[in-house]
């Protein structure tokens, strides 16, 4: 049976969110194929108690320590992951996907030539198969993976943020402390943090978000959804080729490397919805979609749609408002 | 500066309607427009930026059919020196593998610095980039969003969630995936595409590599994916189309 070993990432001395979708991934995985869950905690001796909230909640905690590990540095964390699971056997390592899991993950995969598989949003029995379910073509498609003899090897994985649920479970966590040495010539220095600017308007706020996409076409469009956004005393956001096309500041971007709305209405103007921008705004009371695509992925969040060119149906609203 | 860049040609699917062919192992393709992967175009502006900065060369790579040749000649038309492309006898599905293969033709050249996209837009995997950089035993940085030389290594800002930034220093050479929306992207001349019509490209056959690993990953079928709600479409002429949206928005304490 597979060791589940779930890999926390932590930042400024939380845990990040999606370790706890990774978690929701590994108690999905337990209910069908048993196995006991670990968590894998690489951190220094002062910021250890940061993990509190995960004891009994799984059966063992690893806590690797290091003085350098108090922060992540890419080769630093790769070292202490190599050295800890090349004397483990079958295992299945879980990561939930962030910007630093797509440094590790691979670079682990490569360093122990194990199978790995990314953003994973679902699973399946299939026989004596296990389907590993996630999005291809921007969300338009989903494939059912599979990985030969799963069972027998060790396995890696990414979870695409959101898609498991983490629900707190009372189990006695075993506590296994070790200090760990990291004797490696560093490439890579990481020199600090910083927050991108916000502007005059803080979108994360505004009770009517209107978010822009790819479908606008040109920037020669702005204005028409600006009047849009005056009218309805909303404000003006974006999916990423909004902001990479220059249409809007980067403080504008709804989406998992930019912001997430809950807004009243959400009202989403030729966005396609990678689920990149769908974890930015699926929780808003009220989603409105046009877009001229009828398989859009933007219409399974949204509570109702217009399959129509927003160039033709938003001049047609701004008359009637 | 002597720069790879490794580019792939993906059809266009975020603006087309896309179909699943009858044994659901893959999307219809015939009638979808092929062009360079959204993030590798990046990578390629990036080159060229540096290449104006700091002299020297870009080489391109992809590992495709014959399409590809497309992106490689858009890629010279844009300033790229040379192309070389790795013939896909066959499909690959496995990312580690297709990595493997990329740093078998890549460890034979001459290179200071190798850029990639961060993601692609059909499978998303974003394993191959980093996955190439630890077969070559290279340092190797995700979600470049700003990217300057001084002497043997670059300073990098990258792109973390919630719109963090985290800047660090790496040592050349190095590998580096670029994010979206780096750099306003150039177009080609029609002058220059011309030009770039009679440019050679490098033709490596798979078979002349050797490469041992096998394919740990197969697609059992594609679906197209359950709606998480049970949306309402508002169906009509452009004047029903728009009463009926003022009705909603009314209803809901909007307007």
């Amino acid at each position: 049976m597979k060791e589940i070993i779930v890999f926390i990432e932590h930042r400024f001395s939380e845990i990040l969110s999606n370790s706890y979708d990774a978690l929701g991934f590994a108690y999905e995985w337990q209910k069908l194929y048993g196995g006991e869950i670990s968590c894998l905690v690489l951190t220094s001796e002062g910021k250890k108690d940061i993990f509190n909230n995960l004891k009994d909640t799984v059966n063992k905690i690893y806590l690797l320590k290091n003085n350098l590990l108090e922060n992540y540095h890419p080769e630093l964390y790769l070292k202490a992951l190599k050295d800890f699971l090349k004397e483990k056997n079958n295992y299945l390592f879980i990561f939930g996907q962030t910007g630093n899991t797509y440094e590790l993950a691979p670079s682990l995969a490569v360093e122990l030539s194990v199978p790995i598989l990314t953003d994973i949003n679902g699973i399946e029995k299939d026989n004596n198969q296990i389907n590993f379910i996630r999005y291809f073509y921007g969300g338009k498609v989903s494939g059912k993976i599979n990985i030969a003899d799963f069972d027998k090897k060790p396995l890696i994985l990414t979870i695409q943020t959101g898609s498991f649920k983490f629900e707190k479970k009372e189990i006695n966590s075993e506590i296994m402390e070790k200090e760990i040495s990291l004797d490696i010539e560093k490439n890579i220095e990481i020199l600090e943090y910083k927050k991108e600017e916000t502007g005059e308007v803080d979108i994360t706020k505004a009770d009517i978000v209107i978010g822009i996409g790819r479908g606008l076409r040109d920037k020669k469009n702005l204005p028409m959804v600006e009047e849009l956004a005056k009218k309805l005393k909303g404000v003006l956001a974006g999916s990423r080729p909004a902001i990479d096309a220059g249409w809007l500041s980067k403080d504008r971007q709804i989406g998992s490397s930019g912001k997430t709305v809950k807004p009243k209405l959400y009202l989403a103007l030729g966005i396609s919805g990678a689920f990149q921008h769908i974890v930015g705004m699926k929780n808003s009371d009220l989603i409105i979609a046009i877009n001229k695509d009828p398989n859009a992925p933007i219409f399974s969040v949204s509570h109702y749609g217009i399959v129509e060119d927003l160039i033709k149906v938003v001049p047609a609203f701004l008359k009637k408002l | 500066m002597k720069i790879i860049v490794c580019i792939k040609s993906c059809p266009e699917t975020a603006e087309s309607d896309i179909k699943l062919t009858p044994d659901k192992k893959d999307i219809i393709r015939e009638k979808l427009v092929y062009t360079i992967n959204e993030a590798d175009n990046y990578a390629l502006e990036t080159a060229l930026v540096f290449k104006e900065k700091y002299g020297g060369e870009i080489t391109l790579i992809t590992f495709g059919d014959k399409k590809s040749d497309e992106i490689l000649r858009m890629g010279f038309a844009k300033g790229a020196d040379y192309g070389i492309r790795i013939e896909e006898e066959k499909e690959i599905k496995d990312p580690l593998l297709i990595a493997q293969i990329l740093a078998s033709v890549i460890k034979n050249l001459s290179f200071d610095l190798i850029l990639t996209g961060v993601t692609s837009s059909d499978n998303n995997y974003g394993i191959t980039n980093i996955a190439l950089a630890r077969y070559l035993n290279l340092p190797f940085t995700t979600l470049v969003k700003k990217v300057e030389k001084e002497d043997n290594f670059l300073l990098i800002e990258r792109e973390l969630e919630g719109g963090l930034i985290e800047k660090r220093k790496i040592k050349l050479p190095s590998l580096l995936t670029i994010q979206t929306g780096i750099y306003p992207l150039r177009y080609a001349s029609i002058l220059a595409i011309k030009r770039a019509t009679s440019k050679e490209i490098k033709l490596i056959k798979l078979s002349e590599l050797n490469w041992e690993m096998k394919e740990n990953i197969s697609l059992k079928e594609y679906f197209i994916p359950k709606s998480e709600r049970e949306t309402v479409f508002i169906k009509g002429s452009e004047d029903e189309i728009t009463d009926n949206l003022i009705k909603i928005l009314k209803e809901k304490g909007i307007l």
